[in-house]
């Protein structure tokens, strides 16, 4: 105990020191998207310096146009060994990361604070990050829940002693009936929840414990690290600052990926690893790469109008052109979760489930065609329920997307572009125009429970 | 005794998230309904809950005083008082069941009078009043007259009549034991099912715009052109707003829940826009609700439209619908647009929906009720919000909302 309380201030002290004033969250996160605007200044109609100021802008941004672009894309590459695409040059992961909350560092839950974690480790100076707010957070609640139960234990053991007491003083053992209805309808539990207050005013002085970790941390575990290697470098740490090299990158998946491509025209991806990249994939190649490889093994076959990719990528783009910043569900078993502004700003309210629908006449023409249709459409009343409980637990709103899927005809139609030479390997001549032959619907699901909805 | 629940308001706790039926009762609350006389009784709160014995006297007084409770709940006496005795009489040769002389509160909410001052009763109506023990069903028929049916015949006759399965009566019965006043939906049998309860409608018009915002949109539209086919959509240039980077990624069409139906707009009087040939089986609303508070000015010749309009699902003959089945059911019921003033409330507005019905899927005599509701994201533009609400924070929910023990949500 005493080593622990001596060492303690001089861990604390260099963090504590030189934390720069965090910027809000507001301010980092202020872009919905990795392209920049140009707004004119505010008119403030009694300053007329405003006016002039609107003018200069106005006369300067035409004579020296600013761009919504980087000047040079972003470059990534594809990894077919995880399906995922990626990003090494930290520019464009914090580009990515902080407009519009694209991808996730392949070593952390979401932003990637790889480095972070590892120089607070090394006792360097950085904000905390919140994998280790959650974990403050988990530790805490574990410790509430910890001293909660004692409180209750006591409380009942102080209850026991209490009428033993009122036994061997001959009074009233056994309450009246009325005794035991007045104590029902509330009296035992007050004082239950008194005499756990009391309990908390008693005993503030208990410290929060820290001792266990530092316990097990005489042997290196990989789980606590924390305090683990923070004595040895506080004694050097400027000697430590080259040796970190960011091991992260920030991984995409291909819905992303294929939206900062196609879309926003911010991502050029390249078939292999830096050294070996020369030309970034074409954007109608990659449609085709990421459709064949939403596969598992990727396919070779003519691709169906219906594929993974093409179902998720355009919920994706849905939900993405009205605003809202979406990330994977798979967490949570859905397809895609529906942010506000972000995940460091409130939990997603929506968890978004896509299902085909097949209204195109092409998907019931033959015996065949129908019976596989039917296969792939079909989702029983459990598998629902599965969904939706798992969305109420979490207090998120299910929603299902219906994504209408147009027949193969109309498809190959629009794939050639009108003429046939485009469809040589199933690249798709004008994306824009296939995109706009599906067809998205959103329903909300909610059990709806009787005795709830009475008045 | 039997109608407890249809005679006096007993206002349900609102505090439990959970569903109620889903936690262990606390019987104690029942000496208190029993004590009090009068119609207006609160359900009282429930204690902690004890999960296990912990041996002190309160608890086991608790205890006591609760299986007391259930006890004097069960053990009050429960009489028919022949005076208020009803019979009904039932026809085999058409299903129907005629109650002579009707009395009681049953009769607000249940059967359909004649001009001799009769009630006919529907079988599910017939059935439930059977069941509570309200009604004694007898034998109309000539060489039976007079003679009573056992539950069992009972069962055995009116199951299968008008149109009554075992899964639209379990859906019946489950909402008029807490009190819902439930009646047949005007598409009960397959044949009705197109007909036309729904009223027409006209896209509604935008408001009419200003000269400035005229002039405004006419600069806006220019800028719209075609997207490279290649992408990007977004091309490197000069933008003044997201709001002008949004409306070039948006070319995905959505549902626009605003706009009248097939069925509404009258497209094609013969088909009414639904499927000629419809693959899945075509679902309706056969029951609509209304809430139990709103029982004493309920008038069953001239309802208020219905609360809640409830469909009954088989599931296991049936899977989950498809769009064309939603669809089908959605353009059925009526349009039911957020409330006027959620404006930038965009979690309420898109959780409401536009139209809404609830689907009761009945496995083996359990109920679940789904409700579905066409939520329309198309229609809440959240760039726009966010743009006007600039650097704001908004829309934030606490960390630590969790409730009970340990529970909260992450993502």
């Amino acid at each position: 105990m005493t080593p622990n309380t001596a060492a303690k201030p001089s861990i604390q002290r260099p963090i504590e020191t030189p934390l720069a004033p965090r910027p809000s969250l507001g301010v980092i996160y202020a872009k919905p998207l990795p392209l920049n605007t140009y707004p004119l200044p505010p008119l403030i109609p009694h300053n007329p310096i405003s006016i002039l100021h609107i003018a200069f802008t106005y006369v300067y941004q035409i004579l020296v146009p600013p761009s919504s672009h980087p000047n040079v894309p972003y470059k990534a590459y594809w990894s077919p060994e995880t399906g995922s695409v990626h990003v090494n040059d930290q520019k464009a992961i914090r580009a990515l990361w902080e407009n519009g909350f694209f991808g996730k560092g392949n070593l952390s839950r979401s932003e990637p604070s790889w480095l972070d974690r590892e120089k607070r480790k090394k006792g360097l100076l950085v904000n905390e990050t919140s994998e280790e707010v959650t974990k403050q957070r988990r530790e805490e609640r574990k410790r509430f829940k910890k001293e909660r139960a004692r409180k209750e234990r006591e409380a009942i053991e102080e209850k026991l002693k209490e009428e033993n007491r009122s036994k061997e003083n001959g009074g009233t053992a056994t309450p009246t009936a009325r005794a035991k209805y007045e104590g029902v309808n509330g009296g035992p539990v007050q004082n239950l929840a008194e005499s756990i207050e009391a309990l908390v005013v008693q005993e503030p002085e208990d410290p929060p414990t820290p001792a266990p970790i530092l316990m097990q941390n005489d042997g290196p575990t990989p789980k606590q690290p924390l305090n683990g290697h923070t004595q040895p470098t506080i004694t050097n740490p400027d000697s430590t600052i080259p040796s970190i090299q960011n091991q992260e990158h920030l991984q995409l998946t291909p819905s992303e990926a294929f939206f900062l491509t196609y879309a926003l025209g911010i991502l050029s991806i390249y078939p292999s690893a830096p050294p070996n990249s020369s030309t970034p994939i074409p954007t109608s190649h990659l449609l085709h790469l990421f459709r064949s490889t939403s596969y598992q093994p990727p396919t070779t076959s003519p691709l169906r109008p219906d594929d993974p990719f093409l179902l998720s990528y355009i919920t994706y783009h849905h939900f993405r052109s009205l605003g809202w910043v979406v990330r994977p569900g798979l967490k949570f078993g859905v397809d895609w979760l529906l942010y506000l502004r972000g995940p460091v700003f409130s939990h997603a309210e929506f968890a978004v489930i896509v299902l085909p629908a097949y209204t195109d006449a092409y998907w019931r023409e033959t015996e065949e065609v129908r019976k596989e249709t039917g296969r792939r459409e079909k989702r029983s009343w459990w598998w629902v329920h599965c969904v939706n409980r798992v969305q109420s637990q979490v207090r998120k709103t299910l929603v299902v997307v219906w994504v209408e899927v147009p027949g193969v005809e109309e498809v190959e139609r629009v794939s050639r572009g009108g003429n046939d030479e485009g469809d040589v390997d199933g690249e798709v001549v004008d994306i824009g125009r296939l995109l706009g032959l599906y067809k998205v619907r959103e329903m909300t699901l909610k059990r709806w429970i009787p005795n709830r909805e009475r008045d | 005794m039997a109608d407890i629940d249809e005679d006096s308001v007993i206002c349900a706790p609102d505090t439990a998230d959970a569903d109620p039926s889903d936690e262990p009762q606390d019987f104690r609350f029942l000496s208190t309904l029993s004590q009090s006389t009068n119609s207006q009784v609160s359900l009282p709160r429930r204690g902690e809950k004890d999960f296990e014995h912990h041996g002190t006297l309160s608890q086991i007084s608790t205890l006591a005083a609760s299986q007391q409770a259930m006890h004097n709940a069960l053990s009050v006496p429960r009489t028919h008082n022949p005076k208020s005795n009803i019979i009904g009489l039932y026809d085999c040769t058409d299903g129907s069941t005629v109650i002579e002389h009707p009395r009681g509160p049953m009769t607000k909410t249940i059967g359909k009078g004649d001009t001799q001052g009769r009630l006919n009763l529907l079988p599910e109506e017939a059935l439930y009043s059977i069941e509570r023990g309200t009604m004694d069903l007898r034998w109309r028929n000539e060489e039976l007259e007079g003679i009573p049916l056992s539950l069992q015949a009972a069962y055995a006759h009116l199951m299968g009549c008008q149109g009554l399965t075992l899964e639209r009566y379990t859906v019946y019965t489950s909402l008029k034991r807490i009190g819902y006043v439930v009646q047949r939906a005007p598409a009960w049998y397959e044949e009705d099912y197109d007909q036309d309860f729904v009223k027409p409608r006209q896209r509604e018009q935008d408001p009419p715009l200003g000269l400035f915002s005229r002039f405004y949109k006419s600069l806006f539209d220019g800028q719209r052109r075609d997207p490279p086919p290649q992408g990007p959509l977004v091309t490197p240039g000069l933008y003044r707003s997201y709001n002008d980077i949004y409306r070039f990624l948006n070319i995905i069409p959505s549902h626009d829940p605003t706009q009248p139906t097939d069925r509404e707009s009258l497209r094609s009087s013969a088909s009414m826009g639904h499927p000629t040939a419809p693959t899945h089986p075509r679902i309706r609303p056969a029951f609509y609700a209304w809430k139990p508070t709103n029982t004493s000015d309920f008038r069953k010749s001239a309802p208020p439209p219905p609360d809640f309009r409830i469909a009954v699902v088989n599931a296991r003959e049936e899977n989950f619908p498809v769009l064309e089945q939603l669809d089908d059911l959605l353009q059925s019921v009526p349009y039911n647009p957020p409330p006027t003033g959620s404006e930038g409330q965009t979690y309420r507005r898109l959780k409401h929906g536009w139209r809404n019905v609830i689907l009761g899927v009945v496995d083996q005599g359990v109920v679940s009720y789904m409700k579905i509701s066409d939520a329309g994201f198309g229609k809440e533009k959240v760039y726009e919000s966010r743009a006007s609400r600039g650097g704001k924070r908004g829309g934030g929910r606490g960390r630590g909302r969790g409730r009970g023990r340990g529970r909260g949500r992450g993502g």
